[in-house]
């Protein structure tokens, strides 16, 4: 390269650079967002399946309470209140067991947060160069309702890796005490 | 005459499972979506217990519980609070805004009976208010 190639080449390295960390700052933001809507997908199609489920849990249940007078205005059968006591168990267990979703609810919405959060910071791509990252990373924190999803995020911030993080959060799990209840 | 539960949550399908266990005991179920509603409700109809989450959009349940407990109607009222959230720190802050107690998501059926069962046979009568 002659004198004249090797200057023109020198003067244009800054402004490679820019427009490379713009071009990174734009693929960050777009990654960002598609986390962001396949999020929202999710939960719009669980959301209305869910419903659904409980709705159809109310309706047995108030059969069932129905069928429970029916039979004791009638010749009482054995048979007949076992069935129910039956059918009274597998609600219980229902209803336990469908409370996952709003736990997973949860989780989704605080993960969507911590990618929407800087997201919208990187969204102009001239200042994203300029974001504090301890500030987003308190904001997204700070959105955290369950003590396993704070306690993941520290480890995060730790450096720990995500086997390491998985069989922290088994210990949480197996530490928590669901339906336990403290009076005042 | 059945009791009255107020049950706050803004999620439906939790309102729901709420929902079918009490019904399914024979109390009378009033549903609301986050503690502005709740406080709404409660404000112009007697309840017998309150239910509430924690996290909620608007009011949460924790400023629910503080505000109604401010209401002399509510003063000896049992107010729960149901929630995933089981720092300490969040515990002390239900006490200390006057939550008669706490417990964990998820719930099992027999034990929320139980608890509400053993709440309200030791709570005091609350004064009937006018509809």
């Amino acid at each position: 390269m002659n004198p004249a190639g090797e200057e023109i080449a020198a003067a244009r390295e800054p402004q490679d650079a820019v427009t490379s960390a713009q071009n990174l700052a734009r693929g960050l933001h777009q990654f960002l967002n598609l986390g962001v809507a396949q999020l929202d997908a999710a939960v719009r199609e669980s959301d209305a399946q869910v419903d659904k489920i409980a709705q159809c849990l109310a309706t047995i249940s108030g059969d069932v309470q129905q069928f429970e007078a029916r039979l004791q205005s009638g010749p009482a059968g054995a048979s007949g209140a076992q069935v129910i006591a039956e059918v009274r168990a597998s609600i219980a267990a229902a209803v336990k067991a469908l409370q996952f979703y709003d736990k997973l609810i949860q989780r989704l919405t605080h993960v969507r947060s911590g990618l929407a959060i800087p997201a919208d910071a990187t969204s102009d791509v001239t200042a994203a160069a300029g974001v504090d990252w301890n500030d987003i990373l308190d904001q997204v924190r700070a959105r955290y309702s369950m003590v396993e999803e704070r306690v993941l995020f520290d480890f995060m911030m730790r450096g720990l890796r995500a086997e390491q993080m998985l069989k922290a959060l088994q210990s949480l799990r197996e530490a928590s005490t669901p339906g336990e209840l403290e009076l005042f | 005459m059945s009791k009255r539960i107020l049950a706050v949550d803004d999620s439906p399908s939790m309102r729901h499972m709420v929902g079918v266990t009490l019904r399914a005991a024979g109390y009378e179920v009033v549903e609301a979506a986050d503690g502005d509603e709740a406080l709404e409700y409660a404000r112009n109809h007697s309840v017998d217990l309150v239910l509430a989450d924690v996290n909620m959009p608007r009011m949460n349940g924790i400023a629910l519980v503080a505000q109604l407990r401010a209401l002399p109607a509510y003063r000896l009222t049992p107010l729960l609070l149901l929630t995933t959230e089981s720092s300490q720190q969040s515990k002390q802050q239900g006490k200390q805004a006057g939550a008669t107690g706490w417990m964990i998501k998820p719930f099992h059926p027999d034990q929320l009976l139980a608890t509400l069962d053993r709440v309200l046979s030791g709570a005091a009568t609350v004064p009937a208010r006018g509809h």
